[in-house]
């Protein structure tokens, strides 16, 4: 099983960046590739810092970021919508704008909370997914140099 | 020989995966539909066009419109689930659910380069893609992402039995 003391470092330093990054309205034209991304860089730096990166290390890294990324999200949502400055992706001005939103309200807060506190784990960990499987042949190839 | 209770575990992921992947696919279609229909639905609708906002930006010139509605995600990212759904069902087929093999990951770069191409291009303005070549993209990538994101998956619940049944003895 991982040891859960060595993520600590790599699930914090690419998953705070993923969670800033997804109040920017803009990232959403990457579609869910900047999550993906941010949980290949969390397989990466378990990578660089153990020396070693099993499946099961990519997977609980990249699901690991995409948590911290939505607990980075919610937290500055809530300040965005207190203080009301910004746009905040709980917010939805951007879907407001296109008419598709019929209103706001807690429950509606709560349920895409529940939804996303999935959501972000999942694309988090097909992150980490993929950079085990492009980093572990390299380590294998690094130990039987030719 | 297969051991009886392994077959059983790789079954339970394996349907697990499959439901997921699933609902996931039925709430695309879903959500244009529901928004259709009105009432009650509109709310369930939102919630479902909201949830898929933090994934895509739902240009509607670039996605499918379903009885007057457009679909939550664009294309390319409805190309990829549903490619990711058809994958999921072929996988026991092809690889069958024992072996925890990951393809090598050339077959990921393959996958990869086509939305790759396509997208990064159309991002910095060389070029404008078509809503075809998005949907086939996009199918590409989900398709093969399938073959290594099912193993894995199913490789992660395997080590979180062991570890549970290990809590438990002790």
């Amino acid at each position: 099983m991982v040891d859960f003391n060595k993520l600590q470092k790599p699930v914090l330093i690419s998953g705070i960046p993923a969670g800033l990054i997804s109040v920017i309205p803009f990232i959403h034209c990457l579609c869910c590739v900047w999550l993906i991304l941010f949980g290949f860089l969390s397989a990466y730096l378990f990578k660089k810092d153990t020396g070693t990166l099993e499946i099961e290390d990519g997977v609980i890294s990249g699901a690991l970021t995409g948590l911290v990324a939505f607990v980075i999200m919610m937290i500055l949502s809530i300040i965005f919508i207190f203080f009301k400055v910004g746009i905040s992706p709980l917010m939805g001005e951007d879907m407001a704008m296109q008419g598709i939103m019929s209103g706001f309200s807690l429950l509606f807060i709560l349920f895409t909370g529940l939804i996303q506190i999935i959501v972000f784990p999942i694309f988090g960990a097909i992150g980490g997914i993929i950079g085990a499987v492009l980093l572990k042949d390299k380590e294998l190839s690094e130990q039987n140099p030719r | 020989m297969i051991n009886p209770r392994s077959r059983r575990y790789n079954i339970t992921a394996y349907t697990m995966i499959l439901l997921a992947v699933v609902l996931w696919d039925t709430s695309l279609v879903v959500a244009p539909y529901f928004a259709y229909v009105g009432g009650i639905y509109q709310s369930i609708s939102d919630i479902i066009y909201f949830n898929f906002h933090f994934l895509c930006h739902q240009m509607p010139e670039r996605s499918l419109f379903i009885l007057g509605n457009k679909m939550p995600v664009c294309l390319r990212c409805a190309g990829i689930y549903f490619g990711f759904l058809i994958g999921t069902i072929a996988y026991p087929f092809i690889r069958g659910l024992e072996t925890r093999d990951i393809p090598h990951k050339w077959i990921l770069i393959i996958a990869l380069l086509p939305v790759g191409i396509d997208g990064l291009t159309q991002l910095v303005g060389l070029r404008q893609s078509t809503n075809d070549l998005r949907v086939v993209t996009g199918t590409i990538l989900g398709v093969l992402s399938a073959f290594f994101i099912v193993p894995a998956f199913l490789q992660v619940y395997d080590e979180m039995c062991n570890f549970l049944r290990k809590k438990l003895n002790d």
